[in-house]
């Protein structure tokens, strides 16, 4: 939903008129007794009817699956694609300069002494060079590249397609169940719990299946369009350079090399800087397309198989037996009032206490309750917990990361001048490490600190969350299990099953 | 949530009122509460909530137009364009928006109800409010697509990508 700048009186306005019209609909006789054989008798008349029994023949599974499952598709995919680039934010750029800065400063010198023994210099040999060494490193750079990026995509397309699909399949199982599409046998918030296990039965079963499926197809296509970018890129940043150090860097010696590893560094960057938005956008654009296709095959099945699982009964115990009867049917919400209070009157009925909700569903529900509560404890939970650890994490990072650099650069600095082929220049030059190392200090710090910090956050709060979420429902439901049986007094013969 | 979407859906909740009670329904204004703010997402899910329950009352619902819809499509082909008609009764050129999402359009607006005195509908079935409506295109387009209104039908004019335009394999 956009949110944008809208008055706030317009809106208590139409919040007021709605929950006039709410009323009226309740107080309006022929309205409330009416319609679908009216609301009294949708909730309060028992479900086990033989006239509505007949309403149960033949609700249209196949068709409302797919639709379901079409609108969950597209949302899902959306989603999925726009965290898959979001992720992938500093990921790419890394693996292109890493793996750019492997092999590109070979591949140029080869070239350039190829080019210096054929011994016919000229502007057609640069664009030559350009080609040749931009084919050559991606080439030998695509596999890697591609394969290095495919396990990013993997681990967030898992991640977030499990939790993009639980909101989504709740969303439209919901909408579905208070458009009645899912029929009478289906409907009221009583179904509404039975959603919330249909949810979570599918996305459980859809998630592996489709991380795997994800995995084999988008490998091949991966590499082709990352490799194809990055060659462009590639070549057109070797020709620029090359246009402009081409004199100096045919009179070879250690100037010429030094300046081969200062365009290393540079085209590797500037390839890196470049392609990385196209390709991430690239790379979203193919999730989406991928992962709608994927959900599209398994998904749609799925539902419709766990639909029919509940109408035939295979789901904790069956319909009738978890909501029906005494317990659902005819007290709770029976007639104007158990409508007006507990059904559609929202908050109340829904969102209320889970004491009251416990009284409303009885017995058979528990486990569906408990599978809300622990659901509910698991979202508050991960955001507030990988909110903290974050931070902390960050916080440490900031203040360790400058005394790091500080202790190692300047080792680091010698040791490279030392195996540097031109480590005799630099001391005649009079240049040491610990000047170098000095100059370069500040620069890192920042640079690094602030990458790092961004990476972290990123990441920590992704796995964390996830693993958060994970935890909880593992073990949160049992502790509610136990901590409801006590409270009650049902001892060794609590009512609630065993996870 | 815009503020026109938000006056839209009061007018459509005010016509649900008119059909169920015959009378207008009171202005919510007057019995504000300044300590309640309530907010866009849950005021969004009361609304669907009221529209559902009108759609699954059928003597209400036949005479409450629908608030959002799909509108009908075809797909036509000209020599240099694809045309995408889509059936919008009452449309105004103004209100619609069309926007070229990789190999597909996705055409948006709104039908305004006519405003005027206060009606109430003994039978409804012409769509108003938001409409939306994404249509797969079978050949390749590229750039901006032209919209027209013509005697209710939304006209998107894209124009045909040329061959040699293409991505390489």
């Amino acid at each position: 939903m956009e949110t944008e700048r809208f008055d706030s009186g317009e809106l208590y306005r139409l919040d007021e008129t709605i929950r006039n019209t709410m009323d009226a609909i309740r107080r309006s006789p022929q309205l409330a007794g009416g319609g679908f054989g009216g609301f009294s008798s949708q909730f309060g008349g028992g479900w086990q009817g033989p006239q509505q029994q007949q309403q149960f023949q033949g609700p249209g599974f196949e068709h409302i699956s797919d639709v379901i499952a079409e609108r969950v598709c597209d949302r899902v995919s959306e989603r999925v694609s726009e965290v898959v680039r979001d992720r992938l934010r500093h990921a790419v750029r890394e693996r292109i300069v890493e793996n750019l800065r492997m092999h590109l400063g070979e591949e140029l010198r080869d070239e350039l002494r190829q080019a210096m023994m054929s011994g016919q210099p000229g502007p057609h040999l640069v664009e030559q060079i350009a080609d040749r060494v931009s084919q050559r490193v991606h080439e030998r750079v695509r596999e890697r590249l591609a394969s290095d990026i495919r396990d990013r995509v993997i681990e967030a397309v898992r991640e977030y397609t499990a939790e993009s699909l639980r909101e989504r399949i709740g969303e439209a199982l919901r909408g579905a169940i208070v458009g009645g599409q899912l029929g009478p046998q289906l409907s009221g918030p009583g179904a509404e719990i039975l959603a919330l296990a249909i949810r979570e039965r599918v996305t459980a079963a859809v998630r592996e299946r489709v991380t795997e499926m994800m995995r084999e197809r988008i490998g091949h296509e991966l590499r082709e369009r990352i490799g194809e970018n990055l060659r462009d890129k590639l070549r057109e940043a070797l020709r620029r350079s090359l246009q402009e150090a081409y004199p100096m860097l045919m009179q070879g010696g250690p100037a010429a090399e030094m300046l081969i590893l200062t365009l290393r560094e540079r085209i590797a960057e500037h390839v890196g800087e470049r392609a990385n938005e196209e390709i991430r956008e690239r790379i979203g654009e193919l999730v989406r397309e991928r992962l709608s296709q994927v959900l599209r095959e398994r998904l749609s099945e799925e539902l419709r198989g766990r639909l029919q699982e509940v109408l035939r009964g295979g789901m904790g115990g069956g319909f009738g037996q978890q909501f029906g009867g005494q317990q659902f049917g005819g007290q709770q919400f029976g007639g104007q009032q158990g409508f007006g209070q507990h059904g559609f009157g929202g908050q109340q009925g829904f969102g209320g206490g889970w004491q009251q909700q416990q009284q409303q569903f009885g017995g058979g529900s528990s486990e569906h309750m408990i599978s809300e509560i622990r659901d509910r404890i698991a979202e508050s939970l991960r955001d507030r917990l990988s909110e903290s650890v974050r931070e902390r994490v960050v916080q440490v990072v900031r203040e360790r990361m400058g005394e790091v650099v500080r202790q190692h650069l300047v080792e680091a600095v010698r040791a490279a001048m030392q195996q540097s082929p031109m480590a005799r220049e630099l001391q005649t030059a009079g240049i040491d490490a610990e000047r170098i190392a000095e100059s370069l200090r500040d620069r890192i710090v920042d640079n690094l600190r602030e990458r790092v910090i961004e990476t972290l956050r990123e990441r920590l709060s992704d796995g964390f969350r996830e693993r958060v979420a994970e935890a909880v429902r593992e073990k949160a439901g049992e502790a509610i299990r136990m901590a409801l049986s006590q409270q009650q007094g049902f001892g060794s013969q609590t009512p609630f099953r065993a996870s | 949530m815009r503020e026109p979407t938000v006056s839209m859906m009061l007018d459509h909740v005010r016509a649900i009122h008119r059909a169920v009670t015959g009378g207008e329904a009171p202005d919510g204004a007057e019995h504000a509460d300044p300590g309640v703010h309530p907010t866009a997402s849950a005021v969004a899910g009361r609304f669907a909530e009221l529209e559902s329950l009108v759609r699954s009352i059928p003597a209400l619902a036949e005479r409450v137009p629908p608030f959002s819809f799909t509108p009908p499509a075809d797909i036509i082909a000209v020599e240099r364009e694809i045309i995408v008609e889509l059936g919008v009764p009452g449309a105004d050129v103004h209100n619609v928006h069309a926007e070229l999402i990789g190999d597909s359009v996705l055409v948006s607006g709104v039908r305004v109800r006519d405003a005027g005195e206060a009606r109430v509908w003994l039978h409804a079935e012409l769509p108003c409010g938001p409409f939306s409506r994404r249509v797969q295109l079978p050949l390749p387009a590229s750039g901006a697509p032209r919209i027209e209104v013509d005697r209710g039908v939304v006209r998107i004019r894209l124009a045909k990508r040329p061959k040699s335009s293409l991505p390489q394999a």
